[in-house]
């Protein structure tokens, strides 16, 4: 009884024969998804690491770079308010003293 | 020997299995692989899906691969987990009508009904133990096998074949007591 029932599950259970075209799809699926997948996956994982690297090393360099641009522009700005600063004041003195002699004529002047 | 020697193979049938062409691979292995998830899911469109994805990991571990033995061993293992995802995926279980062979003669017999009913009543079992009568009744694997292939104990197994063949044998009375 059991030997008749396992042996009809045996025949009930038989490998199924694929539908035509099957490995065809299938060798088709595998090359699109497979070796593209493990290259791009294999490089995208290296190029990230790669560019993370470039990242965490050149970060410092391009933070003290701006610094010292930074640094010389204001140094430059400073140069550049001095000296304006010393023109104006230049400017000034001048200015005043052409004031001074203005409202203050000299004596010779006076006795002509 | 131990079980997991004995599946790896021979030392004389061992192959380098990415030097064979993956063509052949195919060849040889995917009627296996679609037809336990065909039994299994039984939906063809579902079962191509789980040959494609059972194939397209087995070309990328390829150098992993021992012998042929290993081989055959690696893609059930891995087309039974497949299948079992993708059954808890959809929660779909039906008779899986490509696996109906049509009948030849003119009237439909006794023993092709029966081998039918057969077929829906496995489709009705609880995944686990589906799975272990399709491995053992369509591979052909002993119970040692069958629990090395879904990484289960071997008690678990004999249980589970126990419960599968009471459960047939009790529909299939019950069925044949209604007719």
């Amino acid at each position: 009884m059991t030997d008749n029932m396992e042996n009809k599950i045996h025949r009930a259970l038989q490998r199924v024969p694929p539908p035509p075209g099957f490995e065809e799809r299938l060798l088709a699926a595998v090359r699109s998804k497979g070796p593209k997948t493990t290259l791009s996956k294999k490089y995208a994982w290296r190029l990230a690491l790669a560019a993370g690297l470039v990242l965490a090393i050149s970060i410092p360099y391009i933070h003290a770079h701006r610094k010292r641009r930074a640094e010389e522009a204001k140094a430059q700005l400073m140069l550049a308010l001095r000296i304006t600063s010393q023109k104006l004041n230049y400017v000034l003195e001048r200015a005043m003293h052409e004031a001074r002699v203005n409202s203050n004529p000299s004596p010779a002047e006076d006795t002509q | 020997m131990d079980i997991e020697l004995e599946m790896l193979g021979t030392a004389a049938e061992t192959l380098c299995a990415d030097q064979m062409p993956f063509e052949e691979i195919v060849g040889r292995h995917s009627g296996m692989v679609y037809s336990i998830a065909l039994r299994f899911l039984g939906d063809s469109g579902l079962a191509e899906d789980v040959a494609q994805e059972a194939f397209l990991r087995l070309s990328m571990n390829l150098k992993h691969i021992k012998s042929e033995t290993h081989m055959a061993l690696w893609l059930r293992r891995v087309a039974a987990r497949l299948c079992i995802d993708e059954q808890r995926k959809f929660r779909k279980r039906f008779v899986p009508l490509e696996s109906t062979p049509e009948p030849h003669s003119n009237d439909i017999s006794e023993d092709f009904l029966e081998l039918e009913r057969i077929r829906a009543l496995v489709a009705e079992l609880p995944e686990k133990t589906r799975m272990t009568l399709i491995l053992r009744f369509q591979e052909a694997l002993s119970p040692p096998e069958i629990a090395h292939t879904l990484g289960t104990s071997l008690n678990s197994i004999k249980s589970r074949l126990r419960r599968g063949l009471a459960t047939l044998r009790e529909r299939l009375g019950h069925t044949k007591e209604i007719n």
